[in-house]
C-alpha cells in the first residue's frame, strides 16, 4: 500500500464512525420480515438481467452480489491497466429494481486483493451513498440494504477516502443501478412506454502513464502506478475514453444488436466526466438526460448531455436497417481516444425515409450548378 | 483537403528520391539485398478493388482473369532497423520506429513507403517498388481472400451490404488487434511469405476505384481512379488515405480499421 492510502484511512473512518451513530442501535429498528425476498444474479455490460419493467407484485427485498476484482485488465494494442472492478467487468454490473423496492447488496472483497473498497451508490440515501457502511478490507464483506425511493438511473463508484476516490473510479471501479417506477416507464405525455432491449453503455476515462519512449507504462499492481497516474489525472486530460472498458469493445463480433422496429433502451454512465452521447444516423426518441424517471422525457433529441457524476436513458425506435455508430460527440474522444460503439440493425430499407438519388459521379465543373453553387 | 495532401506527399517524395540517388547510389550493397520470395508468371482471378455499382446499387467488382508476369516479393516485411537506416540517410521521412532488426515497421504511410523503395533501389541498384493490389494477392497465396459478399448483399437494400462486410471484417479480423509481433511471429504462407495477412496491413501502390458495372455484373462499364485513398492489404482489404500513419484512428467510424501500416516491396526478377 503507498503512502497515500495511509493518509487517507483516517477520513473513513471518521465517516464510518460517525453515520455509526444514525444507523447503529440508537435508531429504531425496521422490521421487513414481512416482504418477499428475491436473489438476482448479476450479468456482465452491455446486457443486463432480466427483469420486469412494470412490477407484478409489491416491494420486495432484492439480493445482489458482487466480487470486487483487481486484476490487470488491456484497455487498448500495447496499453494495460491494473484495474479495479466490480464482479470483474469495467464498468460493473447493472442492478434494476423498482421504486420502493429494498436493495440488500452484499459486497465481496477476496482475500488476494490489495486494497480496501465500498460502494457509493447514488440511487441510496445516506452514508455517503452506503460507502460508510461498505468499507471492506481484503478477505471481508459488508451488506448494505437501502430503499430505492427515487426512480432513476444512477451510478454507484467506489469511494475509500482522499485521493483514493478519483483514483478507484477512474481505475474502473463505477457502474449503474436503474430504479424503475413501479408502473414503469412514461413518455412525454405521461403514456405507458417500454423497450425490446436494453444495453448499459459505461463510459471510461483513464489516464495512463507514459515512459520517456512515449509508450505506455506496465506496473506489476495498481499502487505502484498511483503516483504516475495521479500525475496524468491532475491535468484533466485523459489518455482513453472508452465503452465497456477498452478501445472498440463493443465493435466487431462485439457489436451491440438490434432490428429494425425495435425499441431499444441505452443507459450511460460517467462517473467522473461529462459525456453526449449521440446515434450516427439516428436520434433519441425519448431521452432522460438527468437521469431521473420522477421528470418527463424530452423527445427527438440529436445529442444528449451526461453530467460526470450522472446517468442517463435514452429509448430509439429504429426505423433503417444497417450499421450506427453511439458514440461520445466530442468526435475526438470519439475517433481518437476510444468512445465509439456500433450497433447492427437488421430489417429492409425504406425508401420513404431515405434513397440515395445519383451515385458519385463525375460532373462537368464548366456546366452544372452554376445556377445554385456560390 | 485529400487532394492538396496528395500533393504534398508527391512533393516530399521527390525530394526523398533525390538525396537517395546521391548518397546511396554509388555503392551498391549487395549484403543488403532482402531476401525475396519468386512468384511465377502465369493467369490470375482478380477483383478490382474499390468500389462499383450498377445504378444507385453497390455491388461486387467484377471477377476478371489476366496473364501476369512473374515478380520477386520480400520475404518479410520492411523491418524497424531498415526503415531507420533510410531514415538516418535523410531519404525517408521520420516516424516511430523501435529501430530493431526483428520487428516491421509500423506508423508508415504512402509517401514513407514509396521514398523507402527510393531509397532501396539506389542503393542496391534494382527497381524495387510496392506491389500492386493483384500482386498482394498472389503473394498472399493460401491466405488471400475474395472480397466478394455475394448476391445478397448486391441488392437494392444498402444495409444488407454494409452488415455483410461488417460482419465479414470482423470474423477475418479475429484476434489481430495485438500489439506489433515480431517478424516470423505469423508464420509462412504456402508460398514461403512471411507474416502475409497477420496484425500488420501492407500498402499496395493500387488506387481506390469508383466504377459502373454491366447490367449482367460482369464486365467494368466505367472506371475513375482516386489515388488519393490506396487498398491496403492484410486479413481483409482496406481504403486508406495516402498520409495516414495508423489507420486505427483516422479511418471512417463505422468500419473495422487495420490494425497496422506496414508494408514489404517487390521488384521485377533477374531475366
Amino acid at each position: 500500500m503507498g503512502a497515500a492510502f495511509v493518509a487517507a484511512a483516517p477520513y473513513v473512518i471518521k465517516t464510518a464512525t460517525a453515520d455509526t451513530a444514525t444507523t447503529g442501535s440508537a435508531a429504531a429498528a425496521v422490521d421487513l420480515a414481512s416482504l418477499p425476498r428475491r436473489k438476482v444474479k448479476l450479468v456482465a455490460p452491455p446486457f443486463v438481467h432480466d427483469h420486469e419493467q412494470v412490477a407484478s407484485t409489491g416491494p420486495e427485498i432484492v439480493e445482489f452480489a458482487m466480487k470486487i476484482v483487481e486484476k490487470e485488465i488491456q484497455i487498448d494494442d500495447n496499453v494495460w491497466l491494473q484495474a479495479m472492478t466490480f464482479n470483474g467487468s469495467i464498468p460493473g454490473p447493472m442492478m434494476v429494481v423498482h421504486q420502493d423496492d429494498y436493495v440488500e447488496l452484499t459486497l465481496f472483497n477476496p482475500p488476494g486483493n490489495k486494497m480496501q473498497h465500498n460502494i457509493d451508490l447514488h440511487a441510496a440515501t445516506g452514508a455517503l451513498g452506503g460507502a460508510g457502511l461498505t468499507l471492506v478490507s481484503p478477505g471481508e464483506k459488508a451488506v448494505l440494504r437501502f430503499r430505492a425511493t427515487r426512480p432513476g438511473v444512477f451510478v454507484y463508484h467506489c469511494a475509500p477516502g482522499g485521493s483514493m476516490i478519483p483514483w478507484h473510479v477512474v481505475s474502473g471501479m463505477s457502474g449503474c443501478i436503474m430504479v424503475l417506477p413501479r408502473d414503469g416507464l412514461k413518455d412525454d405525455q405521461g403514456q405507458p412506454v417500454g423497450y425490446d432491449r436494453i444495453y448499459y453503455v459505461g463510459e471510461n476515462d483513464f489516464y495512463m502513464p507514459r515512459g520517456a519512449d512515449g509508450k505506455y507504462l506496465r506496473y506489476t499492481d495498481a499502487s505502484e502506478g498511483f503516483v504516475d497516474m495521479v500525475e496524468v489525472m491532475n491535468r484533466l486530460i485523459p489518455t482513453h475514453v472508452v465503452f465497456n472498458g477498452r478501445v472498440g469493445a463493443l465493435t466487431g463480433d462485439a457489436a451491440l444488436k438490434a432490428e429494425q422496429g425495435e425499441q431499444v433502451l441505452f443507459v450511460h454512465s460517467q462517473a467522473n466526466r461529462d459525456s453526449r452521447p449521440h446515434l450516427i444516423g439516428g436520434h433519441g426518441d425519448l431521452v432522460w438526460e438527468t437521469g431521473s424517471f420522477s421528470t418527463p422525457p424530452a423527445r427527438d433529441l440529436q445529442t444528449w448531455f451526461i453530467r460526470g457524476g450522472s446517468a442517463g436513458a435514452a429509448l430509439y425506435t429504429f426505423r433503417q436497417p444497417g450499421l450506427y455508430v453511439y458514440l461520445n460527440h466530442n468526435l475526438i474522444e470519439a475517433v481518437n481516444l476510444g468512445a465509439a460503439a456500433h450497433v447492427v440493425v437488421g430489417g429492409a430499407w425504406n425508401n420513404a425515409l431515405m434513397e440515395q438519388v445519383v451515385a458519385p459521379v463525375a460532373f462537368d465543373a464548366t456546366t452544372e450548378g452554376l445556377d445554385v453553387l456560390p | 483537403m485529400a487532394r492538396k495532401a496528395v500533393g504534398v506527399a508527391l512533393g516530399g517524395l521527390a525530394l526523398a528520391v533525390g538525396i537517395g540517388v546521391v548518397l546511396a547510389a554509388p555503392r551498391p550493397s549487395p549484403s543488403a539485398v532482402p531476401a525475396t520470395v519468386r512468384l511465377a508468371a502465369g493467369v490470375q482471378d482478380y477483383r478490382p478493388a474499390g468500389e462499383f455499382r450498377i445504378g444507385t446499387r453497390i455491388v461486387d467488382a467484377p471477377p476478371g482473369r489476366a496473364r501476369v508476369a512473374a515478380v520477386e516479393i520480400m520475404k518479410y516485411q520492411v523491418s524497424e532497423a531498415d526503415y531507420a537506416r533510410c531514415m538516418d540517410a535523410g531519404a525517408c521521412p521520420a516516424t516511430l520506429t523501435g529501430r530493431r532488426a526483428d520487428y516491421p515497421q509500423t506508423n508508415v504511410n504512402l509517401g514513407d513507403a514509396m521514398a523507402y523503395a527510393a531509397w532501396l533501389s539506389a542503393r542496391t541498384g534494382s527497381a524495387w517498388r510496392l506491389p500492386s493490389d493483384a500482386e498482394w494477392l498472389r503473394a498472399a497465396g493460401n491466405r488471400a481472400v475474395d472480397d466478394a459478399l455475394g448476391a445478397e448483399a448486391s441488392g437494392s437494400d444498402p444495409s444488407r451490404r454494409w452488415i455483410a462486410g461488417y460482419r465479414r471484417e470482423a470474423a477475418l479480423r479475429g484476434e489481430s488487434g495485438l500489439g506489433p509481433r515480431p517478424l516470423g511471429a505469423f508464420g509462412a504462407n504456402d508460398l514461403g511469405v512471411q507474416d502475409i495477412a497477420g496484425n500488420v496491413w501492407e500498402w499496395t501502390g493500387t488506387c481506390f476505384q469508383n466504377g459502373t458495372v454491366s447490367a449482367d455484373g460482369q464486365t467494368i462499364a466505367s472506371r475513375a481512379d482516386y489515388c488519393g485513398v490506396r487498398a491496403v492489404q492484410g486479413r481483409h482489404r482496406a481504403f486508406v488515405i495516402d498520409f495516414i500513419r495508423d489507420a486505427r484512428v483516422g479511418g471512417c467510424s463505422a468500419g473495422l480499421p487495420p490494425d497496422h501500416l506496414g508494408f514489404r516491396l517487390v521488384r521485377s526478377p533477374a531475366r
